[in-house]
C-alpha cells in the first residue's frame, strides 16, 4: 500500500515538475533571455559569472530491511544553487528538509570540457540534522557529511546529461534521545556511495527541468534520522529527483 | 509552442523502471557447516549440567578477537553460545566428548550486522577439566577454551583462546533480555523465520529469556503470529499469499503461506506450546497487532497459563498493547484482568489498566523518573527495541529497566552481565494473578 502510494507520488511530482516547465514556456518568444546561463547539474555548469538555481523534490525510497513494514515516506524539498567561477570552477550549494531530515551541503566543482563530453570534480562537506517528536520519539540527530565526487557530462540536443558518483561520508553523528545524554557514536565513517544520473532540459525560456534517477549503496544510518540502525552492510536503494531551474 | 513531452521521455522512462524496483533484501546468509558433521559427528554430547559450568564471563586472547576482548558464554540444555561487542557477534556451539577424552565445541559464528559468519572449533582445558566434565563429576579449577575461528566454509585456522573470569549472575527475577520477533528478525538470517515456533525454541541460545512475538488474526479468529498487516514478499512465500492478513482464514494461510525460511505460519496456540516446551523462557511478550485479537488470543492464553502451572512451569505471559484502540479492546474483553497487560503508550495507561509492565519506546529516551516510578509501584519497565552497544550501555546504566526488547539478544545479556548483581531486581512482571 505505502509503495505504491509512494508509486504515485513519485509519479504526480514528475508531472508537477513537467507542468511548471509547459507553464514557464509559455512566456511569449520577445521575453525570453538571449543567452541563458549553462546547466545546473552538468559538469560544464552556468558559466563565469551566472547563478543557477534548482528547486525541486528528492525521494529516497528507504530500503526495506531498514523501514521493514514502515512505508511511509515524504519528498525531500531540495533547491541548488550553482556560481560559476573562472578557471573551470564554480560553487555549489545543496539543501534539502523535511524537517525529520534536513542537509545543507556548500562545495566546489571544478569541470573541463572535450566537445561534446565532459569530466568534473566536485567536494561538498554538509551539515545534516534531524528531528522526530511524534509517535514514540523524541529524538534528534545531526552529523556532518562530506562527499567528493566525480562528475561525467555528456550534451545530447537539448538535454544535459550527467552522471555524478560521489563517496558519502559522516563524522560527529550524534544523537540525542529523551532526557539521555548526547551520544556521540562514531567518529568517522565510509557511509557509502551514490550514483546520480540527471537529465537537464533547456527551455525556450532560458529556464530546465531536470529529472534524476540514481541510486545509494550506503549503510542504513547515513540517513541521519534513522540513525538508529545498527547494520553495517552497505544496502542499495533508488534515490529520485525533478524540478526546475531558473 | 507548449513544452513538448516527448523531450523528457528517456528520462520518464527510467524514473518509471527504477520506481518499479526494490532492491531492499541482503542476500541470503548460508549458515556454514562442517564436512561430515566435524568431530562431533562422533562425539558424545555433553550433558546440560556439563555445559552451565562452561558458561561464564571469558577474556578472548588473542586480541583483537574475533568476538572482541570480553565475551559471555551462554549455555542452554543444549548449546553453548558466545556473546562478544565486536560487531554483536555470537556463536551457536554444541559440545561433545571425544573418545580421547577431549571435549569439543563446534559450531558457526556470524557477525549479524553484515554478512560474515565461518565456524567455530574449540577444545575445552585444562584436559583434567574436560574429562571430570565428560564423566559427570564435578571438576576442579576454571575452564579455558583454545582452538580457532575461521571464514565461511574454511576450517578454522584463526586462533582464539577464552579465558574464564567470572561466573555468570543469575538474571532471573532481575532482568529480561527480550528476544524481538523470537530468535531473529527475518532480516537478520539466524536461521528461522520471526515469528515461527522454530524462532521461538531457537531464542535462549542466542541470549533471550523472554520471547516478543506479534499476533494477528484470521478472518475465522484463529489468533497467529506475523508481525506485517499483509502477507507478501518480505516475510511469507507463496504465489497466492498476497493481501491483507485478516482477509484470510487460518486455513488458507497455511495451504497459501509459508515463512521465508519454510516453516508455516504459526496459530498462537502452537506457538504457545514451543513456548512452554522451551524451558529456558521465562515469560512471553504477546505484541497484539490488532484489537480484534485480543479475545481469541486472551482465550488461547488462560488455557496455557493453566498448562504451565499444572506442569509446575513458571511462563509469563502479557498482552502487549501499543495504541489506545487495544486498551480499550483490552479493557472491553479482558475484564476479569486474569491476563497481564503490557502498556505501551504513557504510565497513566498503565496505571488504569494496572498492566504489570510497562514497555515504553526506547526513542523518547532513557525517562528515568517515570521508570523509577513504575518501579516503586510494583511494575516492571521493558523498552523496545535497542540494538546498538552505545544505547544499550546508557538505558542499562541512566534507566536501569527490567528488560530491553532487542534484535541483539547476546549483546544486551553480555552487557547486562557485565552489570551483574546492580540491576535492579524485579517484583513481577506479567502472569496469573
Amino acid at each position: 500500500m505505502g509503495f505504491v502510494a509512494l508509486r504515485a507520488l513519485g509519479t504526480a511530482a514528475v508531472g508537477l515538475a513537467l507542468l511548471v516547465a509547459s507553464n514557464v514556456q509559455a512566456e511569449p518568444v520577445a521575453e525570453r533571455p538571449k543567452e541563458a546561463a549553462g546547466p545546473l547539474f552538468h559538469p560544464e555548469g552556468p558559466g563565469l559569472g551566472r547563478l543557477r538555481v534548482g528547486v525541486g523534490i528528492l525521494v529516497d525510497v528507504l530500503p526495506k530491511r531498514v523501514v521493514e513494514s514502515e512505508q511511509r515516506q515524504f519528498p525531500q524539498l531540495t533547491t541548488h544553487a550553482r556560481l560559476g567561477g573562472p578557471f573551470g570552477f564554480s560553487a555549489s550549494a545543496r539543501l534539502a528538509a523535511i524537517v525529520i531530515k534536513n542537509e545543507v551541503d556548500l562545495g566546489l566543482v571544478w569541470s573541463h570540457s572535450f566537445g561534446p563530453v565532459s569530466l568534473g570534480l566536485s567536494e561538498h562537506v554538509g551539515f545534516s540534522y534531524g528531528l522526530l517528536a511524534v509517535q514514540g520519539f523524541d529524538a534528534t540527530s545531526w552529523a556532518f557529511v562530506q562527499q567528493p565526487g566525480l562528475l561525467v557530462g555528456a550534451r545530447w540536443r537539448e538535454h544535459r546529461i550527467a552522471l555524478t558518483t560521489e563517496i558519502l561520508t559522516t563524522f560527529g553523528q550524534r544523537t540525542r534521545l529523551g532526557d539521555a545524554e548526547v551520544i556521540s557514536r562514531r567518529s568517522f565513517v565510509l557511509s557509502g556511495v551514490s550514483w546520480l544520473v540527471t537529465s537537464e532540459t533547456r527551455l525556450d525560456s532560458g529556464g530546465e527541468i531536470y529529472v534524476g534517477v540514481g541510486a545509494i549503496l550506503a549503510q542504513p544510518d547515513y540517513q541521519v534520522w534513522i540513525a538508529f540502525s545498527d547494520e553495517r552492510s552497505r544496502i542499495l536503494y533508488p534515490r529520485f529527483m525533478a524540478g526546475y531551474v531558473f | 509552442m507548449f513544452f513538448d513531452l516527448r523531450r523528457a521521455a528517456i528520462p520518464l522512462l527510467a524514473c518509471a523502471l527504477a520506481l518499479g524496483s526494490s532492491c531492499a533484501d541482503r542476500i541470503h546468509v548460508a549458515h556454514p557447516t562442517f564436512e561430515d558433521g566435524g568431530l562431533l559427528a562422533t562425539a558424545r554430547p555433553l550433558s546440560p549440567e556439563g555445559l552451565k559450568v562452561l558458561g561464564g564471563l571469558y577474556r578472548a586472547e588473542p586480541a583483537p578477537s574475533r568476538f572482541g576482548p570480553n565475551v559471555a558464554l551462554h549455555p542452554t540444555r543444549n548449546t553453548l553460545s558466545i556473546f562478544g561487542d565486536k560487531s554483536s557477534g555470537y556463536a551457536l556451539l554444541k559440545a561433545g566428548c571425544l573418545e580421547d577424552g577431549r571435549l569439543v565445541l563446534e559450531g558457526h559464528w556470524r557477525y549479524p550486522i553484515d554478512t560474515d559468519t565461518g565456524l567455530v572449533r574449540l577444545f575445552v582445558g585444562p584436559p583434567p577439566f574436560a574429562r571430570a566434565l565428560c564423566d559427570g563429576s564435578p571438576p576442579a579449577g576454571t575452564p579455558s577454551l583454545e582452538g580457532a575461528t575461521g571464514l565461511s566454509t574454511e576450517v578454522p585456522s584463526e586462533p582464539l583462546t577464552l579465558a574464564f573470569e567470572k561466573p555468570l549472575v543469575d538474571l532471573r527475577g532481575r532482568f529480561f533480555v527480550v528476544g524481538h520477533r523470537g530468535a531473529c528478525r527475518t532480516l537478520d538470517d539466524c536461521g528461522a523465520s520471526e515469528n515461527s515456533a522454530a524462532s521461538i525454541r531457537m531464542a535462549p541460545s542466542f541470549g533471550a529469556n523472554v520471547a516478543e512475538m506479534d499476533v494477528q488474526v484470521s478472518a475465522d479468529g484463529v489468533p497467529f503470529l506475523y508481525h506485517d498487516d499483509v502477507f507478501g514478499p518480505r516475510l511469507a512465500r507463496g504465489a497466492f499469499c498476497h493481501g491483507s492478513v485478516g482477509t484470510f482464514t487460518f486455513g488458507h494461510i497455511r495451504e497459501l503461506c509459508t515463512l521465508r525460511y519454510g516453516e508455516p505460519v504459526p496459530s498462537l496456540d502452537e506457538a504457545l506450546a514451543a513456548a512452554l516446551e522451551t524451558e529456558e523462557l521465562d515469560a512471553l511478550w504477546l505484541d497484539m497487532k490488532t484489537p480484534e485479537a485480543i479475545a481469541p488470543t486472551a482465550a488461547v492464553v488462560r488455557t496455557y497459563l493453566a498448562l504451565a502451572k499444572a506442569r509446575n512451569r513458571s511462563l509469563r505471559i502479557v498482552l502487549g498493547l501499543a495504541t489506545t484502540e487495544l486498551l480499550e479492546a483490552y479493557e472491553r474483553d479482558v475484564p476479569k484482568r486474569d491476563v497481564g497487560c503490557l502498556a505501551e503508550l504513557d504510565v497513566a495507561d498503565v496505571r488504569r489498566l494496572d498492566c504489570e509492565v510497562w514497555g515504553p519506546r526506547w526513542t523518547q529516551g532513557p525517562m528515568s523518573a517515570d521508570v523509577a516510578t513504575m518501579q516503586a509501584e510494583g511494575r516492571a519497565v521493558a523498552f523496545w527495541t535497542i540494538d546498538e552497544p552505545e544505547y544499550i550501555d546508557v538505558f542499562l546504566d541512566k534507566a536501569r529497566p527490567n528488560a530491553i526488547v532487542t534484535n541483539r539478544h547476546g549483546l544486551v545479556f553480555l552487557h547486562a552481565q557485565r552489570r551483574g548483581e546492580s540491576l535492579r531486581t524485579l517484583r513481577a512482571i506479567g502472569g496469573d494473578r
